[in-house]
């Protein structure tokens, strides 16, 4: 038996994981066109904080590929998968699969903006962009940066660039930050975290031009200020790399469409992560889910399934953590419906409520109860009884345990 | 496997339990040093104010499937096989907080650790007392508890036990003979009195 892994980000790792577990005898193979040991993106920033800090982002150690008996194929890309004679095509080469898992998560599409490629312009995805963006902050005298998207990768660059004293402008086309996690109302909240740690945020607004000869000098904007630039991020979102999946016949959408067993229309063809669309079970929205979490579950999943055992992936909501300057930010689910709210000391809490079940919610500042509210979410429990306090410090998962108690009658 | 059990109906919110977590987890594990420590050592273990005179000590139920060890981004969270503890190893932990925000007991608190900085907050969860059970004593918290809320022992002994409690209650109910009281005679005293303090003052 030889399982082959396309990608060795979060969904890989974890599927050679759940593999192992009941397996530690095939050939495992996994490929990756980044020519370094498994790295956790999430962990990226921490580098961009602190050059020393490289080494952390080997999540899982730089022996993982040797620990875990892989036999790592760096540095190369997938170019095609050939289904019917089980075949993966990398470079000239062709190695032969009994079950394929596609991870190949996504990558940052640059927009197509005037002067897009001069020197000076980065994306904030993987550890070489991480690389790059060092070498640049080093040999030329950056001052000021723009980053184009004020998504949590968007905020990450932002918050990393401003520990090393360069001025950072956040150009966002909507009407708020984290426009995929918040509202109007908790995005100027954290538009306000952010002025307050020294980030100019600039909403509804996009970049027109950048202008410089070889290297970025500075940029024109839809409001018409030219501001003076060394250098830009593009965090304009991630979209799935569907490539060697198009060309392969393997069927896709917004990502590739899997059924709750992780697998593809093609048989022993599994695939998990970002690259895959995924349903969300409060919105019912259909999508790439583009989270760590959820990457690593269905990697997990995917593994499993690959070894033999029939675990089905039952979906997961968008809930999401960022924290802008230490101050946690998450969100949850669908804003609608009726709304509780409880705002006091720096600390703002909203949440949704649908047919007497929580639809969403946000909180700032405060990480209190998330994994309860999350909990109680997902398994779509009754709260009509805590309505009027769920938001309010004196709500614990106590009463919840309490009153499960009681119901099976132990008093 | 064996588990620190809760029984919520027998806690009185006293938090003994709190006190021996935090001096257990402690850099010196003594009381009167331990306060003076820095990082002040935090308790593992939480009793909180649910209903009426209801406390419940919430911590870390080492679940399986682990929610926290699927999230975390560091690889900091393990499962111990012997023990199936879930361990957090606290020089990789990041503080971030994703295990926090699914975990559903919200058993993870952040404050920094004496193992590794006073000034970066670490993710801090309960270890059912791991040196000690891995050296034949049970958890402190079990230890300090003085009206078997927390026990500690094989989960499916546990779990046989409450069936035959339950399945003898039945019995005795179904052939009218009188049942024996679940609560401790004195925790029922204790409880009648503070239920009536609690009343104090309220609006009839
Ligand atoms: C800076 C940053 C911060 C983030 N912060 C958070 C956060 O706080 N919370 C959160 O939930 N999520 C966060 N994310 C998102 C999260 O990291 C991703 O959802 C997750 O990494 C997806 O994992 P994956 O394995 O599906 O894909 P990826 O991690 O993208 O891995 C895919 C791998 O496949 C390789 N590959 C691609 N194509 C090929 C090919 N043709 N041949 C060979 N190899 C190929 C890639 O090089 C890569 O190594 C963040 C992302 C970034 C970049
Ligand atoms: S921290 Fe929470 S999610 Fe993790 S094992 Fe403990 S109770 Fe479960
Ligand atoms: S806070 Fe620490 S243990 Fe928890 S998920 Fe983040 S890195 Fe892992």
């Amino acid at each position: 038996m030889r399982y082959v892994i396309i990608g060795s980000g979060g969904a890989g790792v974890s599927a050679v994981e759940a593999i192992r577990e009941y397996d530690q005898e095939s050939e495992i193979i996994m490929i990756s066109n980044e020519d370094v040991p498994p790295y956790s993106a999430c962990l990226l920033l921490y580098y961009l904080f602190d050059e020393n800090k490289r080494d952390a982002v080997f999540w899982k150690g730089k022996d993982f590929y040797d620990r875990m008996n892989v036999t790592p194929i760096l540095g190369n890309k997938v170019n095609k998968i050939e289904p019917e004679n089980k075949k993966i095509l990398v470079g000239d080469e062709s190695i032969d699969y009994d079950k394929l898992l596609i991870s190949a998560g996504g990558s940052v599409d640059l927009p197509s903006i005037k002067g897009i490629g001069k020197n000076g312009i980065f994306t904030f995805k993987t550890l070489s962009d991480t690389d790059n963006i060092y070498k640049w902050l080093k040999t030329q005298n950056v001052g000021n940066a723009i980053v184009l998207g004020g998504g949590l990768i968007g905020l990450d660059a932002a918050e990393g660039l401003i520990k090393h004293n360069v001025n950072v402008t956040v150009v966002e086309a909507l009407n708020r930050v984290l426009p995929r996690m918040l509202d109007r109302e908790m995005g100027n909240l954290v538009k306000d975290i952010l002025k307050n740690n020294g980030v100019e945020v600039k909403v509804e607004t996009k970049i027109t031009e950048i202008l410089g000869d070889e290297r970025v000098q500075s940029t024109k904007l839809s409001d018409n200020t030219v501001l003076d630039t060394d250098m830009i991020i593009i965090a304009t979102g991630v979209t799935p790399n569907l490539d060697i999946a198009k060309n392969s016949g393997i069927k896709t959408n917004s990502g590739i469409i899997v059924n709750e067993y992780l697998k593809t229309n093609i048989t022993d063809v599994y695939a998990a992560g970002d690259i895959v669309e995924s349903v969300d079970v409060i919105t019912g929205k259909q999508g790439p889910m583009l989270l760590w979490s959820n990457a690593l579950i269905q990697g997990a999943i995917a593994g499993y399934n690959m070894v033999g055992k029939k675990i089905k992936y039952s979906g997961t909501s968008n809930q999401t953590l960022l924290k802008v300057f230490d101050t946690p930010i998450i969100s949850d689910g669908a804003f609608e419906g009726e709304e509780i709210r409880v705002f006091k000391d720096n600390i703002h809490k909203k949440m949704y409520l649908k047919d007497s079940t929580i639809g969403g919610y946000m909180l700032i500042n405060t990480m209190q109860n998330a994994g309860v509210y999350h909990s109680l979410m997902i398994s779509k429990r009754d709260i009509s009884k805590y309505k009027n306090f769920i938001l309010k410090n004196k709500f614990n998962v106590g009463m919840i345990e309490i009153e499960a108690a009681m119901l099976q009658e132990i008093f | 496997m064996k588990t620190v059990y809760i029984k919520p109906e027998n806690c009185i919110g006293c938090k003994h339990c709190e006190v021996a977590c935090a001096v257990e987890h402690s850099e010196t594990k003594n009381l009167y040093s331990a306060i003076s420590e820095e990082p002040l050592p935090i308790s593992k273990i939480h009793v909180m104010p649910t209903f009426g005179i209801m406390a419940y000590p919430g911590k870390c139920m080492h679940c399986d499937p682990t929610p926290c060890i699927q999230v975390c981004p560091s690889g900091a969270i393990s499962r111990d096989k012997e023990t199936d503890t879930i361990l957090i190893n606290e020089e990789k932990c990041i503080g971030c907080g994703m295990c926090a925000i699914v975990c559903p007991f919200s058993a993870v608190l952040f404050n920094p650790s004496w193992r590794v900085s006073v000034d970066r907050d670490v993710a801090h969860k309960c270890d059912n007392c791991f040196e000690r059970i891995t050296n034949d004593l049970i958890p402190a918290c079990v230890e300090a508890c003085k009206t078997g809320a927390l026990g500690y022992g094989d989960i499916n002994e546990i779990i046989r036990e409450e069936r035959r409690a339950v399945g003898k209650t039945a019995a005795q109910l179904a052939a009218a003979i009188p049942v024996e009281e679940k609560i401790p005679e004195l925790l029922k005293v204790w409880r009648d009195l503070a239920l009536s303090m609690s009343q104090v003052g309220e609006k009839k």
